[in-house]
Formats: structure tokens, C-alpha cells, sequence
């Protein structure tokens, strides 16, 4: 029996059929995510519980089958897309919150809890789990663990890193590893290997339960819509903003080519006429929102808003942040595709930096349109192209010179979508050769034999001949 | 022997030396080699509007902070002796005070980390920018890891501005569960102090909230906080800096874990974070032990990041 059938057999009896996947055509779901790359896995196999992951990594690894953590499949950078083949470990069948301890402000959760339901089953206790990525309502825990995802409200409140204290591990050999816990940090010379494995795109380490921080909901918050007739008034804001010495827990920009497309699409309420809107949250006690409404009004207004609209009560606030939760489903009255960048720049020069890429996009024959985290310079271009017309080489082109464009202004080449396949080419613009080796030691040291996640994040010219040889043996062994 | 370096590039020659010639290398007194990195003391950057400063790893808190109040803002590292402290020494130790309560620890707040690593190459982490997911965050593995695997050299943080119209209230004379009803019910409270800091020496307990806004915010606070006890209400007073926390518990297990220590030492004395469960104490409780798979990675970390053995990770001394 070739060994990839007979590790299916092998999963199967384990298993059970029902949580095994062989048939192609069922297997084609999960060769993509959010993102513009694919490719089919050989298997995909939906564990219970810890045991059986850990189950599976060791008889992948016995077999030396490439081994692919996935969530919802909302990532965007091809964290989840099994690029070298082998087995697709898919979590969404372990999806309990397995202890809320509201005393310790924690809550220990499977990998495919999705994010939004964490938070909806803990306001009953006045708590949530602040991340709020714009897939919450599908994309899971393990995937933000992952991705070390953010979202709008992390300017505030800070992106997933920052809201996790442990993690339950499966290690490339199969062994359970237990990181942190619920304290909030380890005495120093206990290391924080749960801040590495954040944010490592499941190159080092499948997470089979993690240990989230719960933030206490605000008693009040104010969100405020700052219209402009200018996009450089609207960035003017930020950096006012920020020199007065204020944070609003979100600070959004859409422009106004975006913005008609969302109105249409949402009724939002949003000005169709006008060049950027700015929409922002500030949250704390009734004093502290009062005061700072008032002072982000002020800001606003000296900045050159035509107007300012403050949200009277929770339902409008709700239809004001509708629109920007959902824009991005908004966005295919414009054009068939679009393709999301995500890159990072100093808040300090949002103005110059939408000026370049909109030249970028003129050069390459695009329209771009922009809706982002302004707060933090954490852009997103929206590249619109038409997939049937042969643009997407095209698009791709002109995304690469987009993110140029941010690591010249000083900035990174991802924000909160990872690295995965899309930007792995991109990492020697900001990383050198010896930043980049380092990153390769820290892979080696938890997965020697390069079969978690193979061929993502490090530019594979640089793989040393024994992660990359593991990875090309296995498919040449099919 | 002692060697100063003036630049990364000096530190780097140092430890490549040390490094041929077999010898163990800290910026301490623990290696063979210990390489003062005091002369380094440059700003790298500092861009106010952006809330984001560079700086060396020999520049001391005290010299960072004096910059940055010049624009209102600062890193909330409120460490004991900031003034002698280095911003490599604070990341080598994962060092923090009282306003992590509301600001976090260091770790939350490093966007980028220079180092010389075993080989003597300088690499770097992170960036500049407030947001970045751009590869591996082997930041996290060196704050705390008190030198273990690389010298730092550099750092770049985001800073924060600096609240204004501080104010705190003092509950003195508490028996444990008073202190534990005070850590809960600021928990449950729409409030976000800056600091809650317990006192505890000889059977005398205090715990101090430190608070921070306009008249109304203040007002407010007071109110809330009366519902807890009848504090001292002081103005202006930031809370005071505590030696290294060598004691840490999940929050609501704190106080029980406390009182169950002084029952065994009655001259018990402890400072520190109740809101978040990281204390010194003393006398110090053992530590709790590291699970046996997470000291089997810590090895083959430092197996794989340094198998030559040349950084030792022995705290003696690192802010000197």
C-alpha cells in the first residue's frame, strides 16, 4: 500500500471514516482560504479532541506527511492552504469553551471556537475577548492564535498576543506541551514560549487549547463619524489625534469610493458624497466618553471635517459599524475580485503614503480603494481587478509595489494578515539574510524535520536542503 | 574581563572574539567575558506623532523617560532605580511596576529588538511601526530570558501619553478577605486603574488604586471606590516602584496563596500587583516548577539558538 493511503487507513480506524476526508471533490473546499493562492491536500481529518491531534501528528510525521492546521479558512495569506500537499488538520470539530473562570478574567477554549461566540457567551458576566478581527463572526481562536490576528478595536486594546496566557501545544513529534497558564506572565527564566508560538502561522506547533485574557465590556462607548471633504484632512485627524494624547479604542478610515460602494450595499447611513470618513470609537466611564467625544469632535472640526455625527444611542451605533464590519462583502459591486493588501506605516503619513499608491494603482491600470486601520497605520488597499480578464498577475504586481510603497515609508509588510505564501517572497525587504537565518533556527528548534506548515513565511531559496529536501521528498514520493 | 562597547557592531566583534576563543559572554558580570554596554546610549528615533521611540540597550529608563516627557508622553517601565536601570537590563528580566495594571509589561509593548546572537550577527525582530506580524516574534523569547540566548542591543517601543490628573486611594488595615474583596470588586467595576498595589508587612495590609483624569473622572472614581471601603484619598501621588515580582499566581488565587504563606511567616512582606497576581515577597515562596515539556523546548531552544553554551543565563547583576 503507498504510504499516503495507508496513513489514510490509518487516520480512518482512528478516527472514524466521518472525520476523514479522501473523496477529491471534498477535498477541493479546503484547498483555499481568503486568499488568492490554492492548493488541494492529500487528506483532511477533523480530530476531537487533543489526543487525537496528537494522534495524527504522529502518524503524519511517522509517514513524513506535511501537516496543515486549519480554522475557518477566513485567513488571507495562505496560512491555511496545504501548499506541499499532506494532511489538512481541520478544528472545527473541536469548538468548546472548556472553562470561563470570570474571577481570573480567563477562559480556556478549543481551537475552533469562533471568535464572536466567545464573546457573546461571556457578556452575560460583563467580559469579552477584545480581538475583533473582521472575519469574528467565522474565524476561530486557533486561527487568531495563528495569525496573531488584530482588527479594528485592537488600537485600544492590543491584537491577540496581548490578550493570551497559555496554550495547550501538539510539537512536531507528537508530544502535549503545556505553555503558561492563567497567570499572567512566568518568573523570569521560565521563557515565554507561548509569545513565540503566537503569530507563528502553525510552522512550529499545532494549538489544541488556549488560555485567553477576558476584557470587561465598557460601561459607556461613543462612536463618532467625522466627514471629510479632503483624505488629507482626515489623516491631518490621526496624527491630531495622537499628539493631543488621545486613543479611541478604533480609528477607521474609508474613502469615498469605498464608502458609496458600502452605502449602497449596507444603508449605513454613510455621506456619499464626501472624500473620507473617519469613524471612531472612545469607551471608558460616562465621564471619560463624554469628555472624550467632545475632544474628538474638537480635533475633528479643527482639522477640517465638514461634519462630525455622534451616534444618540446603541442601535445607531450598531448601523455606523455595520457598514464596516461588512464592507468588504460591499466591495463586489465595484469590481469581480478584489484583492486585500495589508501593510503597515507610520501614522504620520497616511496623506503622502495614499497619494503613492494611488499612483501605484494608475501605473498598473487600477483603480485602489482604501478602508483601514487608521488609528494604528495599519493600511488596507484594495486592489480592484477582474479575474475573468486574465488581471490577477497584473494585480498581484502592482499589490507587491503597494507594500513597497509601506516599507519605504519606514513601515511592515503585514499588519495582521501573516506572511503565509503571499508575502513570503516579501520578508527579504524588510528582514536580512541574517534575520531571516535566525527565524530559520527558531523553526528547526520545534520542528526539526520542517513538516508543520512547510514552504510558508521564510522565503524558500533560503531553507537550509533539509526542511525544504523533507517537504519535495514527499511529493516525489507520492 | 571587562569589555565596553560603544556600538552594535563593537558588540558584535565582542562576542565573534568570545566566541573563538571559547569563552562565555553576558552584558553582566556572569560571563567570562562581561561586555559593559553602558557607553551605548543612543536615541535611534523618536517620532512623537507616531507614539514610537529606538533607542540603545545602554540608554537607562530614566534617560528614555526625560526625553520623551519633553512631548508629554513615556514607556510605562515605573522598575525600582530607573536610573541606573538599562532598557536591555529591564528586557532581560521582563522587569515592570506598578501601572502594568493598566499599561502591561514590557512584552506588550516592544514593537522591535536588536541582538547579537551565538554566531556574532547582528539580527533583528519586529520593526518600528505599532502593528507587525511580519515572521517570528523571538522578541517574547528574549524578554525574561535574563541574556540566556543573545546580547540585546537596541529596542524600539511604543509610548504612551502620560495620563494626567493622577490620583489614588489608600484602604488601610485590612484583614486577606477585605483585600480580596477589593481586587474582585474592582474587577467587576466599570473602573481601569492605573494601578492596584497590595501592602502587606507583619500582619498589616493596605492596597493602594492610583487613577488618573479630569475633576469628573476623579469624582467618580472616589464614588465608586467608597462602595469598597473609606480609602485616604491622595493627589499627584504616582505608585511607588517595588523590587523584581518573584512571586506570581492567576489573580483571584492570589490572596488565598498569601495568607496560606504567612501563616507560615508571620513576619511576611509582600508589594505588589494584586490586579494582576505578581508580587515580591519575602521571604520568597519556591517557584512554581516549569512543566517538564516546556523545559525539554527551553533546551532545545537554546541548543539550536546557542550550542557553543556562549551566553549564560544566570541573573547577577544586569543592570550593572
Amino acid at each position: 500500500m503507498p504510504p499516503l493511503a495507508r496513513l489514510a487507513a490509518d487516520l480512518t480506524a482512528k478516527l472514524g471514516a466521518e472525520n476523514v476526508l479522501t473523496d477529491p471533490l471534498a477535498r477541493t473546499l479546503y484547498e483555499y482560504d481568503g486568499g488568492v493562492d490554492r492548493a488541494q491536500p492529500d487528506l483532511v481529518v477533523f480530530p476531537r479532541s487533543r489526543d487525537q491531534v496528537a494522534a495524527i501528528v504522529r502518524a503524519a510525521a511517522a509517514a513524513g506527511v506535511p501537516i496543515v492546521a486549519r480554522g475557518a479558512g477566513t485567513g488571507l495569506s495562505g496560512g491555511a492552504v496545504a501548499r506541499e500537499g499532506g494532511v489538512v488538520v481541520a478544528f472545527n470539530r473541536m469548538r468548546r469553551i472548556l472553562e470561563v473562570d470570570v474571577e481570573n478574567a480567563r477562559a480556556v477554549v478549543e481551537p475552533g471556537v469562533v471568535n464572536l461566540e466567545l464573546s457573546q457567551s461571556l457578556a452575560h458576566a460583563g467580559f469579552y475577548f477584545a480581538p475583533d478581527p473582521s472575519s469574528q463572526r467565522a474565524c476561530t481562536l486557533g486561527g487568531n492564535v495563528a495569525e496573531n490576528s488584530g482588527g479594528p478595536h485592537t488600537l485600544l486594546h492590543g491584537v491577540t498576543v496581548n490578550h493570551v496566557t497559555g496554550l495547550e501545544i501538539v510539537l512536531a513529534d507528537g508530544s502535549v506541551a503545556q505553555l503558561g497558564g492563567k497567570a499572567g506572565e512566568a518568573l523570569p527564566g521560565a521563557w515565554d514560549l507561548t509569545g513565540v508560538v503566537v503569530g507563528s502561522e502553525g510552522t512550529l506547533a499545532l494549538v489544541t487549547a488556549v488560555t485567553v485574557k477576558l476584557t470587561r465590556l465598557p460601561e459607556a462607548v461613543g462612536t463618532l463619524l467625522a466627514i471629510y471633504d479632503q483624505v488629507g484632512q482626515a489623516a491631518e485627524t490621526v496624527t491630531a489625534l495622537t499628539a493631543a494624547g488621545i486613543t479611541p479604542s478604533a480609528c477607521e478610515m474609508m474613502d469615498g469610493f469605498c464608502l458609496r460602494a458600502i452605502e449602497a450595499a449596507t444603508g449605513a447611513g454613510y455621506p456619499i458624497d464626501s472624500a473620507a470618513v473617519l469613524l471612531m470609537d472612545v469607551e471608558g466611564l460616562r465621564e471619560e466618553v463624554e469628555e472624550d467625544a467632545g475632544r474628538v469632535e474638537a480635533i475633528c472640526r479643527a482639522a477640517g471635517a465638514r461634519s462630525v455625527r455622534r451616534a444618540a444611542d446603541a442601535p445607531e451605533r450598531e448601523l455606523l459599524w455595520k457598514g464596516r464590519k461588512n464592507a468588504f462583502g460591499a466591495m463586489g459591486r465595484i469590481s469581480p475580485n478584489n484583492y486585500v493588501m495589508d501593510g503597515v506605516i507610520p501614522r504620520t503619513r497616511i496623506a503622502p503614503v495614499l497619494e503613492e499608491i494611488e499612483a501605484v494603482g494608475r501605473r498598473h491600470g487600477f483603480r485602489i480603494g482604501n478602508m483601514f486601520h487608521a488609528g494604528d497605520g495599519n493600511l488596507h488597499p484594495l486592489v480592484f481587478f477582474d479575474e475573468r480578464a486574465g488581471e490577477l498577475p497584473r494585480a498581484l504586481a502592482c499589490s507587491h509595489d503597494i507594500i513597497q510603497v509601506c516599507v519605504a515609508a519606514g513601515g511592515s509588510i503585514t499588519g495582521e494578515h501573516g506572511v503565509g505564501i503571499e508575502k513570503q517572497d516579501l520578508m527579504p525587504l524588510i528582514f536580512s539574510d541574517a534575520d531571516l537565518a535566525y527565524m530559520e533556527r527558531i523553526r528547526r528548534a520545534f520542528n526539526p524535520d520542517g513538516l508543520l506548515n512547510p514552504n510558508k513565511m521564510i522565503p524558500q531559496s533560503r531553507l537550509c536542503g533539509e526542511i525544504r529536501g523533507n517537504a519535495a521528498l514527499y511529493r516525489e514520493g507520492l | 574581563m571587562n569589555v565596553s562597547a560603544a556600538t552594535p557592531a563593537e558588540a558584535a566583534a565582542c562576542v565573534r572574539a568570545a566566541g573563538e576563543a571559547g569563552i562565555s559572554c553576558a552584558a553582566s558580570q556572569c560571563g567570562h567575558v562581561h561586555l559593559d554596554l553602558r557607553p551605548m546610549q543612543a536615541v535611534r528615533f523618536y517620532q512623537p506623532g507616531d507614539l514610537t521611540v529606538g533607542a540603545d540597550a545602554g540608554l537607562t529608563v530614566t534617560a528614555l523617560n526625560a526625553l520623551l516627557a519633553g512631548h508629554g508622553q513615556f514607556v510605562p517601565l515605573d522598575v525600582a532605580e530607573p536610573e541606573r536601570t538599562t532598557l536591555g537590563a529591564v528586557l532581560a528580566r521582563h522587569g515592570s511596576g506598578p501601572l502594568r495594571q493598566r499599561f502591561g509589561t514590557v512584552r506588550d509593548f516592544v514593537l522591535g529588538l536588536e541582538m547579537i546572537n551565538d554566531r556574532g550577527d547582528i539580527v533583528h525582530c519586529g520593526g518600528t511601526v505599532v502593528k507587525n506580524v511580519a515572521g517570528y516574534d523571538w522578541m517574547k523569547l528574549m524578554i525574561g530570558a535574563r541574556g540566556a540566548l543573545g546580547i540585546l542591543t537596541g529596542v524600539n517601543f511604543k509610548v504612551f501619553p502620560r495620563p494626567q490628573g493622577i490620583e489614588s486611594a489608600c484602604f488601610r488595615g485590612l484583614a486577606w478577605p477585605q483585600v480580596e474583596a477589593i481586587r474582585s470588586g474592582l474587577l467587576h467595576s466599570p473602573l481601569r486603574p492605573l494601578a492596584i498595589e497590595l501592602q502587606a508587612r507583619g500582619g498589616e495590609r493596605a492596597v493602594t488604586v492610583t487613577y488618573a483624569g479630569s475633576a469628573a473622572v476623579c469624582g467618580r472614581y472616589r464614588s465608586e471606590m467608597s462602595r469598597l471601603g473609606a480609602p485616604e484619598i491622595t493627589e499627584g501621588a504616582w505608585p511607588a516602584a517595588t523590587p523584581p515580582a518573584n512571586a506570581v499566581y492567576p489573580p483571584a488565587q492570589a490572596v488565598a496563596a498569601l495568607q496560606a504563606w504567612e501563616e507560615r511567616h508571620r513576619q511576611l512582606s509582600v508589594t505588589g500587583r494584586l490586579g494582576v497576581g505578581a508580587f515580591h515577597v519575602e521571604p520568597a515562596p519556591p517557584p512554581p516548577p516549569v512543566a517538564p515539556a516546556a523545559a525539554a523546548l527551553m533546551r532545545r531552544l537554546k541548543q539550536e539558538l546557542d550550542p557553543g553554551g556562549l551566553f549564560h543565563g544566570e541573573d547577577c547583576g544586569l543592570s550593572a
